[in-house]
């Protein structure tokens, strides 16, 4: 896998580079709100926060050397800060990553 | 603050799934916004081929280019294309996009470009510093730290792609974190591009359903 790790970061970035151009080249001419941009404003979202919950819950990262239910209590206390704080991201993140460093600490007896 | 914090886990994360340091912060440099940053590195995590990343990384970078669309205009003296501009294209991100809504207007605009410069070189430089920092130093760090580091990122990416949502668009985070997930057991690669595609296509028909049933109330 990392012979080609070059290659995929080429391809990244000419992906990267290929939207941001032609941004650059239409900017002023086109018309933003176009249904379009909203269609892609959702296979995003849709793609990109299923990648981080499969990173938490499934990915064979180091977070798995944390229990399940300890990882399932700070989402779960992240998302309700974040929705009921009227969607504050720095309180929703940081009450999610106290719980679960408090859990943690817990479970290790200490730093 | 909050992106360099985002970005040392990112470094964190693109340790752990296996790029090296080189790589972790070209990476940034090179793709510059955190939601494709994560992409590629799940992608590579997850054995994704050529092919999968180009098509994974266009759909996820297509929300940039409404910021450019909108941004450039602002920054740009002249109305003739100069090279620098590819460069204030690449330069663009949610955060330097959404400081130049706040700060753009109130400038002279004279002053708007090199405010453009500076304020995206200086998130840039925090962003690599951030990940360089994170990837040589999550293996030094107390478990915790260094678990809840690898937590942070992904937290936070999920709520910043979600906090302008209205209750329609909702219905894509929603099926996507149910449908990606499940889609990639099936193929680790083409199952992430399935999911995501079939779940903001059904999360965008359904948000269009909720906003015109209630501005017809």
């Amino acid at each position: 896998m990392t012979g080609s790790i070059w290659l995929l970061l080429l391809i990244a970035f000419l992906g990267t580079l290929a939207w941001r151009a032609f941004g650059v080249v239409v900017a002023g001419r086109i018309d933003v709100h176009m249904p379009i941009f909203g269609w892609f404003g959702c296979v995003t979202r849709a793609l990109v926060c299923g990648l981080m919950v499969r990173a938490v819950f499934i990915a064979p990262s180091g977070l798995g050397a944390s229990p399940m239910e300890d990882r399932a209590i700070a989402v779960a206390v992240a998302v309700a800060v974040f929705l009921l704080r009227k969607r504050d991201v720095m309180l929703g993140v940081l009450s999610g990553i106290c719980v679960f460093s408090a859990l943690t600490l817990w479970r290790g007896g200490g730093l | 603050m909050a992106l360099a914090s985002a970005l040392v886990g990112y470094g964190a994360m693109a340790r752990e799934s296996g790029l090296d340091f080189a790589v972790t912060v070209l990476s940034v440099l090179m793709i510059w916004a955190l939601p494709p940053l994560l992409t590629f590195t799940e992608v590579y995590a997850n054995g994704g081929g050529p092919l999968v990343m180009l098509t994974a990384i266009l759909i996820v970078n297509m929300r940039t280019l409404p910021l450019v669309v909108a941004a450039l205009p602002l920054i740009r003296k002249e109305r003739r294309l100069r090279a620098k501009h590819f460069l204030y294209g690449q330069l663009i991100s949610p955060s330097s996009w959404a400081q130049l809504q706040i700060k753009g207007f109130k400038l002279a605009p004279q002053d708007r470009e090199p405010y453009f410069v500076g304020f995206s070189l200086l998130l840039l430089a925090g962003g690599v510093a951030g990940a360089a920092f994170g990837f040589a130093y999550v293996g030094d760090m107390p478990q915790p730290i260094a678990l809840s580091l690898l937590l942070l990122t992904p937290l936070f990416v999920c709520m910043i792609m979600t906090v302008a949502n209205g209750r329609g668009d909702d219905w894509a985070v929603f099926l996507g974190v149910v449908a990606v997930p499940a889609a990639m057991q099936w193929s680790h690669s083409w199952g992430m591009l399935i999911g995501g595609v079939g779940a903001g296509t059904a999360g965008f028909i359904i948000g269009g359903q909720w906003r015109k049933r209630g501005a017809a109330k």
